[in-house]
């Protein structure tokens, strides 16, 4: 079959987990982060964003293999900021996002963290919500971007969609604490903000020359056959077809 | 999440005999033992096509006299149409094979969400024969394809074009016309997510559709060889016997790919195991066997003989095991005919097995047992499925985290990793069709590539760290820990998630140089339901899938779910 430029390909949600997992895995993220980056940019895609197409475009710079370390900048348990020194956001942002989830969870109070240098916004999204199953509401704030976690559910802004690729590192406010949020946000901000329902659809539309650049990634994850590793695939040593 | 002890408590009242403990059954030695059982899933699918009267008709059969061309199965189920849509074509000999590398096939197959129509069938018949090469659509929930058995095939449609029945000798000997080299689901190449099958088709539980895929593929087998033998001499052909048909399964050659698939998948295996030691701990609570389960379980003594009678390897290692439980059965047989003067006796027997008779043994008396209680474990068969969610808890202290190890893990802790035999396998993809491979370490490229099959080893390595930094700082956080140590966030998540899961981990070193991958398998397929496990090294198996199962014009009647350890009557 021909694919012209402008081809969409339909994807499954299990192709989609694969592809960015051999992605991640071939680029040598480390070994869980890999895993959990993949399933957020799922969860992006799935729910409308263009994380594909976002990691795509952050090939060229994930690839040089640079991953900066968190620097804290520590104000209390409850409050401080953390700079991720303009990490492109695949994987200092989970470490940065768990050990707020730390404190939260050993906090009464609501704890407020700003992290500075954030490349990717929109993938806190993801990495939040599944934090937040464990009862661990949140509050994120970028410019204009605002999207709450509680109970289970989440709401977005408009902003959130029309987020673009940033040209600048940019810093986002969490507040999170043990199902705090709702009594701390007044209900009709809440109503300001669209409800993200479950989504009926698994699949995910790419364009097909971008799905293809990302499969010659996720492909350097396997080991190049030679006549020696095919003698020892399964089933090499019998050729009977009883 | 469901766990363990709610699903106990859901089925009227725990057993009074406790589980096996993971420790004992999570054993490589003994995985590699399991037989199918009641529980597998090729049983459950039939109970529930008997129980549902789903109905199957021929839509489609555009066969021609080689019995190549087009066939569909229109499906009608209480929850929705399906179809079952083959393709069948020549293939040249040089083609034939079962590896995973092949890219052509005697005949493919897919199961597709509600009805087709000849749009779809052409669509379907550009992309399912190339198989992973091809481009599936959100309809299509399993994809398949099979090889004849070459000699057995084409000898019994020449005997049936002569007139005669085949030998039945033969049929024992092979015991299928076709051979499936994979079934692929879960979104695979464009298919349904599994997420989504459960949500709109009518299967909520693992492996169900595919199943039923193998299945049809099985009764597809006998369309085409009827057709071609009554080609060859319309005059003298006769059908094949029906009680022949129905000794004749589906053959499988499963490799290295379903490794990775029961360490990849830790809380569905858990959940597989889980359920049947449920079971078996029900029917070991018993406290009376009555006359009529002892006649039973002499019934099904004569039947496993027979069947026992009929498995043939040339593996040497198996067929020495085969050999010995020939022997074995029989003791069980005596044994069984002394009456148990115990408070649980199926629990005395079994203990009596374990600590006289071989594994294989112990784990086919444990299939045998649960056969004869269908009311205490076919009620079990819903509980065969998991939503799969990895639970990390970032607040949790390294003491803590070390702790659990301690407890769980111990059998990971005493392995010495220092010794280079302890590491000397690794696993990979191959870049050929992303064959699943075993490299050794110390002499292949491609170990930076590894695959993540190394619990044991990733967890001796977190555990090595956590010492360390515990003697600064035991309140240190996980969260703070994989920031100085971000190498272990994915066992860390493992060891967390499965903190409810104890059979979740098989408790062996899959990197050692003695690690036999072949014990995962004979594991995964025997819950399968497979049968006749035939090794061909210590790689990968064949086996027998639905032998002795109903046909589908069978499956109204009533003793449809009679047909475990089937065998070929003689001629």
């Amino acid at each position: 079959m021909k694919h012209p430029s402008n081809t969409q390909v339909s994807l499954s949600a299990s192709e989609v987990r694969v592809l960015c997992r051999r992605i991640f895995f071939a680029l040598d993220l480390p070994a869980g982060a890999d895993i959990e980056v993949s399933e957020s940019i799922l969860w992006l895609q799935v729910h409308g964003f263009s994380a594909l197409e976002q990691l795509h475009r952050d090939l060229p710079s994930l690839q040089r293999k640079s991953y900066s370390q968190i620097r804290f900048i520590e104000d209390s348990s409850a409050r401080f900021t953390l700079d991720l020194q303009d990490d492109l956001g695949y994987f200092a942002l989970i470490e940065a996002i768990d050990f707020i989830c730390s404190r939260a969870f050993n906090n009464d109070e609501l704890v407020v963290a700003s992290i500075e240098g954030v490349r990717n916004v929109l993938l806190i999204l993801p990495l939040m919500i599944r934090r937040s199953l464990n009862h661990l509401d949140f509050e994120l704030k970028c410019g204009a971007l605002r999207a709450v976690s509680s109970d289970g559910k989440i709401w977005l802004n408009s902003d959130c969609y029309k987020k673009e690729h940033p040209t600048e590192p940019e810093t986002v406010t969490i507040r999170t604490g043990k199902n705090q949020i709702t009594g701390y946000l007044p209900r009709f901000e809440l109503d300001s903000l669209r409800l993200q329902i479950q989504v009926e659809d698994l699949r995910t539309q790419i364009n097909y020359a971008i799905y293809r650049e990302l499969k010659e990634m996720a492909a350097k994850s396997f080991v190049p056959s030679s006549e020696h590793s095919r003698s020892r695939g399964a089933g090499a040593e019998v050729d009977d077809n009883d | 999440m469901e766990i363990m002890s709610d699903i106990a408590m859901s089925i009227t009242n725990s057993p009074k005999v406790s589980l096996r403990p993971p420790s004992e059954v999570m054993k490589l030695e003994r995985l590699g033992c399991y037989h199918p059982s009641r529980l597998s899933f090729t049983r459950t699918l039939i109970r529930r096509l008997h129980r549902e009267r789903w109905k199957f008709s021929i839509s489609l059969n555009s066969l021609d006299d080689h019995g190549f061309g087009d066939f569909v199965y229109s499906i009608r189920t209480p929850q929705g149409p399906l179809s079952f849509v083959a393709f069948s074509k020549a293939l040249d000999a040089s083609d034939r094979t079962d590896r995973v590398i092949a890219t052509q096939w005697d005949m493919s197959f897919t199961l597709v969400n509600g009805n087709v129509d000849k749009k779809d069938i052409d669509r379907l018949r550009s992309e399912v024969p190339k198989q992973e090469a091809g481009r599936m659509s959100e309809r299509q929930i399993v994809l398949s394809r099979a090889n004849k058995s070459v000699r057995l095939f084409q000898e019994i449609a020449s005997t049936l074009a002569s007139g005669k029945q085949p030998n039945t000798e033969r049929i024992a000997a092979i015991g299928y016309l076709v051979r499936t080299t994979a079934v692929y689901g879960n979104g695979k190449f464009g298919l349904m997510d599994f997420d989504q099958v459960k949500r709109i088709t009518p299967f909520s539980l693992p492996f169900q559709a595919e199943m039923l895929t193998v299945f049809l593929a099985r009764q597809f087998s006998f369309e085409v060889l009827e057709r071609i033998a009554q080609s060859l001499d319309k005059r003298r052909y006769i059908p094949l016997d029906s009680s022949l048909k129905r000794v004749l399964g589906v053959g499988n050659a499963t490799g290295l790919g379903m490794a990775p698939f029961l360490v990849g998948h830790p809380q569905l295996i858990h959940q597989w195991i889980y359920i049947r030691e449920l079971a078996i701990a029900h029917v070991k609570s018993i406290q009376r066997i009555t006359t009529e389960k002892r006649e039973q379980f002499a019934c099904l003594v004569d039947k496993v003989r027979a069947h026992l009678q009929q498995w043939h390897t040339k593996d040497e290692r198996q067929s020495k095991r085969i050999s010995a439980l020939k022997n074995e059965l029989e003791d069980l047989n005596r044994h069984s005919q002394v009456s148990f003067e115990s408070e649980h006796p199926w629990q005395s027997f079994c203990t009596w097995t374990k600590s006289t008779k071989s594994t294989e043994c112990v784990e086919l008396l444990n299939s045998m047992l649960l056969e004869i209680y269908p009311e205490l474990v076919n009620g079990l068969e819903q509980y065969m499925g998991i939503d799969e969610e990895n639970y990390y808890d970032p607040s949790m202290t390294v003491r803590k985290l070390k702790d659990h190890l301690e407890t769980r893990y111990g059998w990971a802790l005493e392995i010495d990793f220092s010794d280079p035999n302890s590491r000397f396998l690794f696993w990979y993809f191959s870049a050929e069709k992303e064959e699943p491979r075993l490299g050794h370490r110390h002499h292949e490229p491609g170990r930076e590539l590894e695959m993540r099959i190394g619990v044991a080893r990733d967890v001796s390595l977190l555990y090595k760290d956590l010492c360390m930094l515990i003697r600064n700082d035991d309140k240190l956080t996980t969260a703070e820990f994989l920031i100085q140590k971000p190498q272990h966030r994915y066992i860390v998540t493992r060891v967390q998630s499965l903190a409810q899961f104890e059979y979740a981990e098989i408790q062996n070193n899959l990197l050692d140089i003695d690690c036999l991958p072949i014990d995962l398998l004979r594991c995964k397929l025997a819950l399968f339901g497979a049968s006749r496990f035939d090794p061909k090294s210590n790689l990968w198996t064949r086996i027998t899938l639905f032998q002795g199962a109903p046909l589908l014009e069978q499956l109204r009647e009533a003793n449809v779910d009679d047909w475990a350890f089937s065998s070929v009557p003689h001629s």
